[in-house]
Formats: C-alpha cells, structure tokens, sequence
C-alpha cells in the first residue's frame, strides 16, 4: 500500500522545488546517492548523472524531457552487485518499467534501490531538444512549456518539433511500481505535486521532516490520466496499423529493414538487451571467407554485411516479450529503420498470447523462463 | 538336463517373462552388476506394454523413465543394449533344480527360423508369403503373415516364422537377399547356471468370447478392450481413430461395460482385475480427444480408482470428458442385422430394465492367468492360489513358495504399471539381496588405454561407409558419393567397409586412424544403436575419444525409405554427409569426469517402508543410517493388530525391528530428524539432530519413508459421542476385547470419511479393506449382530475382493449412499440413529446403533519442511511427487532421492514392504555403481559472455545451473547435468554452450543441410 | 518445368522422434527424400535462430520432432520448445513471414509410421505453399 502527500510548490518553480524535495533526501540519507537527470554544461541537453553532493542539484531537472540514454541500463551496473548503500533513481515511467523487467532477469537488484518515477510529459530526440534549447536560448523554459499541459493531460508539444514517436504513443503517462511517484498529472504545476510514497518511505520522510502525508484529496488525477491514455491507445493503434498495412509480408519486411548496416545500435540503446556481448558478435557468428562465398554461390550473392534480418528477427525473439516501448531503439537508428514500432506491434501480440505485460509486475514470469502444459496445444499439429 | 550334478554357486539371475517387471528387475540387476538372462516365450519383448500408446492417469507413455539411469531409451530398447543383459526370446523353461545361490535351468529356445543377426527387415519375404492369419499383437483385428514383425518396434530386430502357420512353400527363401532364412532351423536347449530366479510372467487377458451373452467373436462391434487399446493406438491403421469393424464408420455412440471375466463366478472370475476402471476412463477419454462428438457410456458395478492420483482422473473423466457413468448390471447385447449396431439390455441399480443401441461396444476384460504360465508353475515348483496366480505371504510380497525364486507384476496379483515398476524393482531387491557378496561387483571394470592427442591438431576425418546386408552401389550411386565426401573440407579418407557382423571391419578402420593419423571419425550406415556402441567401445581400447566420432544415417534414413532411386538417394546422401562432416569438423574430445559416491544410504522414517529399506539396503551391503522421529521405531504398524489376509502384523513387525537393530550395516538415530541437505546427484551432506546433538552424515543416497496418519474425522459426532470411532480405534478395541464391543447389537460403518472429499480429493484405497477386514471380526465374534457399511463404491480390489464377497455372505449389509446426500449421525435421547437415503430404494432408511464406526482416510504427515530441506516436491494433496508417476514412482528427480510407505500414497503394508524393497533396489543400484559418469554432453559456461540473468537456473530440470554469487556468473555442476540443453537455449548470447552442440556447430549443419 | 521439391530442415530429438524416424527406416516406411534430418538432444534444444537460420537460408520447411507431452526425458523440454514455437510462429504472422513453414510435432519412438506420413504430409503441403520466397531474396 501507499500513503499520498503533497508538495506545496514555492515561488511557482515546480522544477525549483523538486530540487529542494531531492536536496532533503540527500541530505536526510534517506538516499545515499542520487541519479537524476543534470543539465549538460552546454546547455544542449541532459545526462543522467549520479550525484553525492548536494550541491551538485542546482541544475538537475527531474522533468527533463528527453531521454538520452535508458536509465534501466544505467541502474544494472548500480545494483547487479551490492552497491553498499542506498541509490535513488529519478526515472520516467518507461525506464521504471524496464527496471521492472531487469529485476526479472537479475540484472538490476531492488534491496538498496529507491525508484522514484515522474509522470512524464513526453520526451524529445536529444538533437532536436538541443536546436531547441539553441535557438530558445533558455532549455528550463522547453519544460516549463510541456509542463503547463500538465493539469489537463493536453500537453503540446513545441511547434515545429514532435515528442518522440514512442512517447506519443505510449499508454503509461504514469509510472507505476515506483518507491515515490512524483505527479503531475491534473494539479496545478504552479502549485502544487501530487506525491506517492510506498508505506515504509512515508514513515522515514516524515520522521525526518522531509514530507507529511496527507489524505489522497480530490483531484482530476486519474480522469486525466485516463483521457490521455486513451488518446495515446487511439494513437497507437493507429500507427500499429500503418505498420501493419506498410509489412504485409516478407518482402515488406526486408523492404523496411533494408537499409540497416547493422550497426547494432538499437541492441546498445535497448534496455532490455542487457547481454554483456550480442551472440551476433561472438564467434558463432564469425564466418570465414569460405561461408561467405558458399552463401553468395548459393543465392547468386550474398548481402553483405550477412545476417541483418536473422539479427532483427533474433533480437525480436529474444526480447519481444519484454519490450516495454521505451522507442530508443528509434532514437539510435542511423537509418530511421521503424525499429520500435516493429517491436512494439509485434510484441503486442506475442506479450497477448502469455496475458503479460512487460514492467508490469516483479512477480509476473517472463514467458520465456516458463511454459505450461496445458498452452498453445495447436502449435503440434493434430496430436 | 544332466541330472545327479550339483548346481555351482552363481551370482547370474534369470528372470523369466521381458514385460514391465521383468524388464525392470532386468534392468536394474544388470546395472548393479549382475548377468541377466531374461528369458521370454514370444517373439519379441516388451510384454504388452508396446500395446500402450497412452497409460493413465497421465495419458503419456513416460515408461522410458523406468531405467535405473535416466534419461533412456524405452527399456524395450535399453534390455537389448545393456551389456549385463543376455536377450533369450522365443524361449521357455522347462526344468530347474538346485537351490538359492545355485539353481541350474535348462531352457529351450524355439527357432524362429530366420537368423537375427542377417535379417536386414527388408519385408521382401513378407510381400511373397502366401500365408495371411489374425496378428496377436492386438488382440487379432490386423492380419499378419506366416513370416513377420511381431509388432514396429519389436526387439529383437527381426522377422520370425510362425510353424505353425508356415506352410514351408520356401518362397521366402529365394527372395531374402542376406540369406537369413533356414527353414531346417532348430530348437536350441541351453542349460544356465543362474544363483536366482524371478519370474514376471504377466497376464492373460480373459477370453471374452467365455461371456456368450456380450457377443464377443459373433458381433463385429462387439471389441474387448486390448482390440480397442490397439485400434486407439497412433499406430494402428486406423491411426488412433476409433472404428467399427463391420463398415468402417466411426462410432458416435459407445458403450464400455466393466467387469467382463472380473468379480464374477459365473465364469470363475471371482477376483477384482483391479485396473479395468482406469484403463477404461483412458480409453474413454481418449476417444473423446479424438472425436468430440462421441457420446459414451460407462456401465459398472463399483468405480474403482485407488491408485494416487486416480481420483482425479475419475472426476475428469466425468466432469471435463463428460463420460456417462451409469451404475447397471448389463444381461445382454443383441446386434441389430442391419445396421450391426448393438442393443445393450441392462438392469438400473433401482431395478428396472432398459434397452439402449450402441454403434460400438468394448468390453473391459479382466486378468488371468494362461495355461502355459500355469505350466511353468509347475516346473518351477511354485504354489499358485486358488484363481491361478501365484501364491506368495502377505509381508514377503515377491517371494514364491520355493526359496530362491521371485516373482513381480500382474503374476502375483492383476496390478497397474506403477505397482508392476516397484514390484519388478523389489524382486531385483531380494535377489541382489540374496546374491550379495562380499560387496564385489559382478562385472570387471574395463580398463582403457590412455587417449591420444586427439581432437587437438587440425581436423583430419576419416568416413567409413559400413555396409551391411546391402553394399553401397545397391542404393547409392556409390563412387560419386565417396568422391564427393572425400572432396569435403577436412576429409583425408573416405572408404566403403563390409560388414557382417557388428564388430566386422573394425580392424581395417584401426588401421586406417593409424595409417592416416585421422583424428575424427563420420561413420555412415546403418543407425543401429548397438553397432554404434560397438563403435564407441572399439574407439575407447584403442584410445580413441569416442566423442570424435559422427554418425550418419545413410541406410534407415535415407537409402532404405526413399522409393526415388539413385540419384535422388544419392543427392540426399551427400547432403547428409556434408551436415556429418561439418560437426565432425567441430568434435572436440569430451573428458569425462565422474564423481565418486558415498555408499551409503540415508533412510528418514523408521516406520515399515522404512525399516524395511534400510534391512534391505544393508543386506546388499551398503551402510545405513536410519533416522526415526521418536523414540520407537514401528511407525503406525504399531497400531496394526491383524490384517484382511489373515497375517500378524506384530509379529512381522517385532522381527523386522530385530533384524534392523541386530544388523551391523545399519545405525540407528532415535528422536532425530533431519536439519539440513546439501548436494544433489548422489552426493550428499546432512545434518541432523539426534536428541538435540547435532550430526553430519556424508550419504550417497536418501529414501524418505516418513509416512502418513489416520485422518481425524470433523463429522459424524465424532469427538462428541463416544460411540463414534474409527476403523482404527475399532481394531484397537477388538484386539484389546474391550467391554464397549462385548455386547453389540449393531453397528454401522460409514464409508469415505475424510477420503474423496473437498479437503482430500483422493482414494484413500484402504479403508474399504480396513471395514471389511472389521466387520468380519466382529461378525466372527457375534455372527448375530446386525453390521451395516454405508458406501459410496466398495473398492475391495483384486483378491480383497473375495473377503468383500464373503463379507456379504456373512450377512454383512451394504448400502449405497450418494455424496451429496451423506448419511446423518444423530444423537437423540440417548439413541444413537443413522439416516441415510438408500438410492436402491430411493428412500430413506434410519438406523438404531450400539456403535457407528468410522472408515477415515489416509493423509501423508506434514512434509513441506522436510521436502523444502531434502529439495523434494509434494504434490497438491502432500504426498511426494515423483519423477514420473508411471515408471519412477519411487524416484525423485534428482538422482539420488527416493521415497517409499505412505508419503507416496495411501497404500497397505504389504505394499509398504514391496515400496520399501523397490527402493531399496533403486537406491542400491546407485550405490553399487559407485560413480556417476557425466553424460557426454554437459553444459559449460564462458563467462566472459555470461550476465548473470539466471535464466538457465530458472529453466534447468535438475538443478544443475547455480549463480557464484562472488563474480555474479552462472555456473554448472557437471555431475548433475544431463545435458538437456535447456540451458543453452534460453541463453541468449551463447555464453551457456553445450559440448559438441555448440550453436556455432548446429549452425554449420543447418547450413550444410540447407544447400 | 520441373516440379518444385520443397526442403525440409528436421531437428529430431534423440530419445523419440529420431529413434522413430529410425524405426520408420528398420520397418521400411516409405517417405519422400526432401527432408534433411538434424540430431538434437531434445526438442527443447532447438534454438530458435536454427530455426530462423534455416528459413531465411531458404529451407522451404522446418520440422521440430519431439516426445509427446508428459514424456520428455528431460522433463519438460518439448514444453519449452512447445513455447517457443509459438512464440516464433507469432511473430512471423505478425511480419508476414508464412509460420506454416514451421510444424512442431510429437512423435515418439514406436511411431515410426507417424514420422513417415508426418513427412509426407508436410512435403504436400509445403508444395501446396510453394517455394520459400527467401530462396530468391539475397538481401538478407
């Protein structure tokens, strides 16, 4: 169970006064170190960074609309092994539920590991936030704007520039499974952030003076957040469509996947790929001269480099069921190649087939641990 | 037999009869030691298991988890391929003498006319022979030759003649390529000298067309269920769907009727054939799996599933197959003559008469016992009862009335498989027992020369094409293929060898390693599983790693099933040698290793099943420790003061206690339990605590017999009313002649208390013994006294059905009642009253009673502590589970785990015991081996790829996979590994391989076999 | 124009279905040459990229053979393989890819006639489908 509280805003800065809420957990212990999103000296954007200091908060965003790197993946090397204190990770709905996942697969360990998830507003691609800070000059105001859509769940994104495709389509606006959950969702930014503790945090941060609870108030919270899930349901289901209508068969397929260059880049930025080394980069996949020219005799030639689909289609068979629809695969894609939108409609239905839904539950199995004897009795034929 | 000369000492063992009990008492025997003659009278072994497509109550086979070192081939197949087993088929016994330890046994082989060792089962001889007549296998609804293949799969691999159908037209002579055909063959008379004698003999079903009023024989609808089995078998040429013979539709509506040649005097029949019930439910539910729409109907007297876990599958075959279940006595079946349907003419249990039509009947034939088995009864100087089984006392379950001599299976009593595995297995036990000496192993350990350094330098192979029956150039065009191998990558040889005989033309391969230097092997031809271990042992004394060597199926996998001719073969041909060669070109030499085990056994449970592991255990000579919770050892045995068969429990038990404490192998702990366990596969470390000091015992193997209780009633006013008690209380007061059973007058039981209910949805299989067994004390005191037992179904099966019958004559009454109407115990003014609705009568019948006693159930004794530290599974109703519940049911998954007595299932003491011997015998052969080799094929980890994802520790069946918490890497424990490849699989970066299926290899023969 | 003769890559597992394929070998049933059998330990050793690997290097067909449910001798493993079948045949009906290519099938070691009118039932359809279009497609 979880105990609600609300912070009050100060001096209409809501990002000024997260900044205090995160100073008292570092400073009260009740986190030993933190990560959160801090902004690049440039000014051109954010990197997730992990901070013990206090007074390196002055310029962290905890809102920051853009996701350079995933989290989750950041958080693995954290916890993998006991870090021997307690981490505090400022996360966004997404990167919780890949955390989730990670858990499953005993790559990310949640003992000393404080999740602290924001509702999101939505994220850009990195370059475009940059041109926009750029050309704005001010990147605290890029925020501030999404923000204002805040309370009634219509955020608008700057104009001439789109949310990534992911964020537009994602139906998890709300992080769920988080140790605090900072929302923002139907209150007013300017005055007011909702707060979820889960119960034992609530205790500590109000015996340290951090944070009373309250009782969970009236608010539109939740119709809010459900119009806005279903908007992105409407659109998601309609670029589930496209993608549908675009690969029809395999033709289509290779015809969409045709200018990767197997970069590998989307196996690198997906969380979820948390293999050390890729199986594409071991030896089972190096071929010598005589493999190749034998798979070139025996089509006529040979694409090269080899196996870009065998890669896509293993890359989906290993982690379909996990995808979480973070889309930066998309982000890292040299080539536009809709990366993410094959993963995500895919893994609709293959994640439907086990009724599971990835980050949902550290208790939920991943299908591909487990099996029952009594499923998908049609996949042997008649017997 | 040459009389008058004294058998010498033998530690061989002939067992007589290869079904399920011979084959399992060969098996095990064989691993622990021993030489195994394994005598059988048809063509071929197997028993009528090869029948079995499916058995209950898994609707799997699963009988290849029967052999002692899984996993394992079908023991069909593992008899032939053990080297301790001699294989004797068509064969029977017609004289013996000596005694126990030293017994010779003249046996007369029968000739089947065509050599084994030629055969090639090209069917040439089956085309030309002009003799057709009914096939046995199958109860006769397919037709075989004069000469011909008993069944697919039958060992050994080869076509017999029957003489009695063969008119020696001698056609079959000129058309057998190998020359494998002697009509002129003789009988051979052999004359063993073997130290004991089991004897699984097996079954005869009963010859329905006895019961003239089913129509049997007359009515082609009309089928038992051994036609039926066979016709709902995958194999059958209907391929498992059901069909009427008299048009070939397939029936929509089915009748099954039970106890056909069982429960019966009218044919002589008086015992219950225990497994009718349950094969019949198989039979039904799988005709549903095949034909929905089948409307099925189930006529019976009582229902009767008491084995574990057969509740449940009665309920489903109710409740999710929709079987109709009708309780009737059927009088007749009439054919219909012009449709063929059949008219069922049967009496309700209310008594009235109907008639219904039927498109197909199956009759569900009882268990007897054939005349040629009788025959050799005889021979062997073994007593048989009075239905024709053998006679054996009630507490020593598998031994015959002769010393030495052994029996197993449904000889003994008509039995299911699970019980047929452990009493194969506690046969083996007495004999191991008997012949145990001096712990020496019966075979010499082998010894190899040291292994070269092979596998080491660059790939240079080496094919033999192994001819055998037929030469290369018959199928194949021959030159271009061996040209073609030989300019594959690596290859530096590539020869053409006839051979005859399996071990033919090893010496020219020897010479060829040598000459050549080769350093990996493809060996192509036929797939028979002995030439390769022929093969791998020829490999090993020449120091040769056998792991180097591939093997392709050019014959029974190509060559011999295409009907495409030369060049289609010969393509194929060199696909299949290229895939060959590229894993041969990745073999790497596999070392075994093999971990040492400690011999001895630790027993948990000094109860009965307990008790009589440990005696067991040790007289094979294996040191025991034996830990029991209290104080005394004895467990409930100690409240048993007679049984239904007549036997003094107390007695048996007060003997067994002194031969346990009186046996030096064995140490006893009294008030000790176990604390902790650690290791697995037959290496083990447990702590426990003996009257609060703590103990370390290093183990190779544990038995858990910790047992079960009476279930305590909640109903019944008992507790409240002092003349409400149990069965069990009842015994203690008959024994004790209490005053509160002096004078009764009457006295009513009530059926099922705490058995088949919502809180223990089983059979508790004995209590409806445990009230005859009562009732009949009682009435032998005051043969006047009313006794009313108050049933749901009366499960007195196989012989305990003749006490419920004579229960009956005594004047004992039965009533029926139905669960949702149970009887009502009410205590008024001091009266004891006992409403029930009897359905016979459909009214309610109120009885006055001196004394209302109880028949509770079995339930297992809380072991989820003891099962969390051992690393053992229970299952939904607290029992142990097992690694397969038809062909291990004594066995856990991990190797060296066992389990007997009532923490298995409900069960009486004479099934106690034979538990208690059977795991013994499993756990003994373990021990006797000394050593687990690893397979070939374990799985290794690189950890430089391995996150530490646990996937493969989540996925491994047996516990192999562990994560080092110090570097956070998986790791395996090769001893323990099986080499499922489970691991391999789910791991995404290939960081857990598997020796020479590495995915790199698989991938390369994918690649080969694409081109 | 020469009729087309589908491809077929099998990954048999060792205990069943490769002992029944045997078995349909010793008792001479009689089955069509266009399948190319791969020893596996279990079915639940068949990697999904084996598959994969097959497919996209133009196999017309892959046959996974197993032992029916309740008797791997692994325990589990033809569930676990069961699963990712299905796994892998959903997602190639989601990217067009024709998952009728792939047939999973349980066939113990007595069946031997099984495995040769499985084979022969799975060469008619494969005809039916027509030839795998990767054959062609070198851009893979």
């Amino acid at each position: 169970m979880s105990k609600s509280a609300m912070l009050e805003v100060k001096n209409n800065d809501p990002i000024g006064t997260l900044r205090d809420f995160f100073r008292d957990l570092l400073e009260k212990k009740v986190v030993d170190a933190l990560l959160i999103p801090k902004k690049l000296p440039s000014g051109d954007g954010y990197c997730q960074t992990l901070i013990r200091n206090p007074e390196l908060l002055v310029d962290v965003n905890p809102l920051a609309p853009t996701v350079p790197v995933q989290s989750a993946r950041l958080i693995s090397h954290l916890t993998i092994m006991d870090p021997g204190c307690k981490v505090g990770a400022v996360l966004k709905s997404c990167e919780v539920r890949a955390v989730i996942e990670l858990v499953k697969f005993l790559q990310v360990k949640l003992d000393r590991l404080i999740l602290i998830g924001v509702d999101c507003l939505g994220t850009y691609e990195p370059s475009g936030y940059a041109k926009m800070s750029r050309e704005k000059g001010k990147g605290g105001s890029i925020t501030g704007n999404l923000l204002k859509g805040a309370r009634e769940g219509k955020i608008k994104p700057q104009d001439g520039y789109d949310l990534r495709l992911a964020c537009q389509i994602c139906e998890y606006p709300n992080p769920q499974n988080a140790d605090v959950i900072i929302g923002l969702f139907g209150h007013n930014p300017q005055k007011e952030i909702y707060v979820e503790l889960r119960d034992g945090l609530a205790g500590e941060l109000a015996e340290k003076g951090i944070l009373a609870t309250t009782e969970k108030g009236s608010s539109s919270r939740d119709s809010v957040i459900e119009r806005l899930t279903e908007e992105r349901l409407k659109r998601r289901d309609e670029v589930f469509d496209a993608f549908r209508s675009r690969v029809k068969n395999l033709q289509d397929l290779m015809d969409a996947l045709s200018t990767c260059i197997r970069c590998h880049n989307c196996m690198v930025a997906c969380p979820i790929c948390y293999c050390k080394e890729c199986v594409f980069k071991t030896p089972t996949f190096e071929h010598k001269a005589d493999q190749f020219l034998r798979w070139a005799d025996r089509k006529g030639g040979v694409r090269m480099p080899t196996d870009t689909l065998l890669f896509h289609l293993i890359r989906l068979s290993h982690m379909v069921t996990s995808c979480i629809g973070c889309g930066l695969c998309d982000s890292a894609c040299p080539n536009d190649l809709p990366v993410a939108t094959l993963f995500r409609a895919v893994g609709q239905k293959v994640q439907g087939l086990f009724d599971y839904t990835p980050g949902r539950s550290v208790d939920e199995e991943p299908p591909v641990a487990t099996f029952k004897e009594d499923e998908l009795q049609g996949e042997s034929g008649t017997n | 037999m040459a009389k008058g000369k004294k058998a010498e000492k033998s530690r061989d063992v002939l067992v007589v009869g290869a079904g399920i009990a011979g084959m399992q008492s060969a098996l095990l025997l064989a691993e622990a030691g021993l030489q195994v003659h394994l005598v059988e009278s048809s063509p071929a072994i197997g028993g009528y298991f090869p029948l079995l497509d499916k058995t209950f109550p898994t609707n799997s086979c699963g009988v290849c988890f029967m052999s002692p070192l899984p996993p394992a081939y079908c023991p069909i197949y593992e008899s032939e391929l053990h080297e301790n087993i001699r294989l004797m088929t068509s064969s029977h016994v017609d004289g013996i003498e000596g005694e126990p330890g030293a017994f010779r046994v003249s046996v007369t082989q029968r000739p089947t006319f065509v050599d084994p060792g030629k055969c090639n089962n090209c069917v040439s001889c089956v085309e030309v022979c002009p003799v057709e007549v009914p096939r046995e296998f199958g109860g006769g609804l397919e037709k075989r030759k004069a000469i011909y293949l008993p069944f697919p799969q039958a060992i050994p691999r080869s076509y017999v003649i029957d003489p009695a159908t063969c008119t020696r037209c001698g056609e079959c002579v000129k058309v057998c390529s190998p020359g494998a055909i002697d009509l002129d063959m003789a009988e051979q008379r052999h004359t063993l000298g073997v130290g004991a004698v089991i004897l699984g003999l097996g079954f005869e079903p009963f010859k329905a067309e006895l019961k003239g009023e089913y129509g049997f024989g007359r009515y082609d609808n009309v089928l038992s269920s051994i036609q039926y089995e066979r016709m709902l078998s995958f194999s059958s040429p209907s391929r498992g769907m059901p069909v009427r013979r008299s048009d070939g539709r397939v029936p929509k509506k089915i009748a099954f009727l039970q106890c056909v040649g069982s429960r019966d005097p009218s044919c002589g029949q008086t015992h219950c054939s225990t497994i009718c019930c349950m094969y019949a439910m198989k039979q039904a539910m799988i005709t549903k799996e095949r034909d929905p729409e089948a409307e099925i109907a189930l006529f019976y007297m009582d229902i009767r599933p008491m084995g574990k876990d057969y509740e449940r599958y009665y309920e489903r075959t109710k409740g999710e197959y929709g079987i109709d279940f009708r309780r009737s006595a059927v009088s007749v079946v009439k054919q219909l003559q012009q449709t063929r349907d059949l008219l069922v003419t049967y009496v309700t249990e209310e008594g009235s008469f109907r008639e219904e039509q039927f498109d197909l009947i199956v009759l569900s034939v009882g268990f007897t016992v054939s005349d040629e088995v009788k025959e050799l009864a005889q021979v062997m100087g073994i007593e048989l009862n009075e239905a024709g089984f053998c006679r054996t006392e009630e507490f020593a379950p598998t031994q015959t009335s002769r010393p030495g001599i052994y029996i197993g299976g449904t000889f003994r009593e008509p039995r299911d498989i699970p019980e047929t595995v452990v009493e194969g297995a506690s046969a083996a036990a007495q004999v191991a027992t008997l012949l145990a000496a001096d712990g020496e192993k019966g075979v010499r350990d082998k010894v190899y020369p040291e292994e070269g350094a092979l596998g080491e330098g660059p790939p240079r192979i080496g094919v033999f094409f192994l001819s055998r029956g037929h030469r290369l150039s018959d199928i194949f065009m021959a030159e271009e293929l061996i040209n073609h191998v030989q300019g594959l990558r690596d290859v530096v040889h590539g020869e053409e060898i006839l051979v005859n005989a399996p071990s033919d033309g090893f010496d020219r391969i020897k010479l060829r390693i040598g000459e050549m230097e080769l350093n990996r092997l493809v060996v192509a031809g036929s797939s028979l599983r002995t030439l390769r271990m022929d093969f791998g042992e020829m490999a090993r004394g020449i120091g040769f790693n056998p792991s180097l060597i591939e093997y392709a199926d050019l014959w029974e996998g190509c060559g011999l099933v295409h009907p495409q001719g030369f060049s289609e073969t010969t393509h194929k041909a060199k696909v299949l040698m290229e895939v060959a060669v590229e894993r041969a070109r990745r073999l790497e030499p596999v070392k075994k290793g093999s971990s040492q085990i400690s011999r001895k056994g630790l027993v948990i449970g000094g109860g009965i099943a307990g008790l009589t592991a440990s005696l067991n255990l040790a007289r094979q000579g294996h040191d025991v420790a034996l830990v029991e919770r209290e104080d005394e050892l004895g467990g409930n045995a100690r409240h048993t003061w007679y049984t239904l068969k007549g036997s003094d429990p107390q007695v048996f038990l007060r003997d067994l206690i002194e031969m346990v404490e009186g046996n030096p192998k064995i140490e006893i702990f009294r008030k000790a339990e176990v604390k902790h366990l650690e290791g697995s596969g037959g290496n083990y470390r447990t702590l426990i605590s003996v009257d609060g000091q703590e103990k370390s015992l290093e183990h190779g193997a544990i038995i858990l017999a910790n047992g079960g209780k009476e279930i305590k009633p909640h109903e019944y006013l008992y507790g409240q009313d002092s003349r409400v008690v149990t069965q069990r209380e009842l015994e203690g007061l008959i024994h004790s002649e209490d005053e509160r059973i002096r004078d009764l007058k009457r006295v009513v039981m009530i059926q099922c208390v705490g058995s088949r209910d919502e809180d223990h949805p089983y059979c508790s299989r004995i209590c409806c013994g445990h009230a005859v067994k009562n009732a009949l004390k009682l009435k032998e005191r005051q043969p006047e006294m009313d006794l009313f037992i108050l049933y749901r179904d009366v499960r007195t099966y196989g012989f305990y059905e003749h006490a419920y019958s004579g229960a009956r004559d005594k004047g004992v009454i039965f009533i029926r009642y139905d669960p949702d109407r149970k009887p009502q115990v009410i205590s008024r003014d001091g009266d004891l009253t006992i409403s029930t609705v009897d359905p016979v009568i459909g009214a309610k019948v109120e009885l006055a009673a001196d004394l209302v006693v109880l028949s509770t159930g079995i339930e297992p004794n809380d072991n989820r502590r003891l099962a969390e530290i051992v690393g053992a599974d229970l299952n939904a109703d607290g029992f142990f589970m097992e690694a397969n519940p038809k062909s291990a049911p004594l066995d856990f998954v991990d190797r060296g785990k066992f389990f007997c007595g009532l923490g298995h299932s409900p069960n009486f003491i004479e099934d106690s015991i034979a538990q208690g011997e059977a795991a013994s015998m499993r756990a003994g052969v373990l021990l006797s081996v000394g050593e687990i080799e690893q397979v070939d094929h374990v799985a290794y980890v690189n950890h430089r790829l391995c996150c530490g994802c646990g996937l493969c520790i989540s996925v491994c069946p047996y516990g192999a996979r562990f994560m080092d918490e110090e570097i956070w890497k998986a790791e395996v424990m090769e001893d323990v590994c099986r080499g499922c490849s489970s691991c391999v699989v789910v791991c995404r970066n290939g960081a857990s391989q598997q020796h020479n299926f590495e995915k790199a290899t698989v991938m390369a023969m994918v690649d080969a076999a694409v081109t | 124009m020469e009729e087309f003769e589908p491809r077929i890559i099998a990954f048999l597992c060792h205990w069943c279905t490769y002992t029944g394929a045997d078995l349909a070998g010793t008792t001479r049933q009689q089955y069509p040459p266009n399948i190319r059998i791969i020893h596996m330990m279990c079915s639940g050793a068949v990697d999904t990229i084996y598959i994969l690997k097959a497919l996209i290097d133009g196999a017309d067909g892959v046959l996974i053979g197993g032992c029916h449910p309740g008797d791997c001798h692994y325990q589990t493993g033809n569930y676990k393989a069961r699963r990712r079948v299905g796994i892998l045949k959903e997602i190639f009906h989601q990217v067009g890819f024709t998952e009728d290519r792939i047939w999973l099938r349980w066939i113990s070691a007595s069946e031997g006639k099984l495995f040769a009118d499985t084979v022969t039932q799975m060469v008619e359809e494969l005809k039916k489908m027509g030839p795998n279009p990767m054959k062609k497609l070198w851009l893979a």
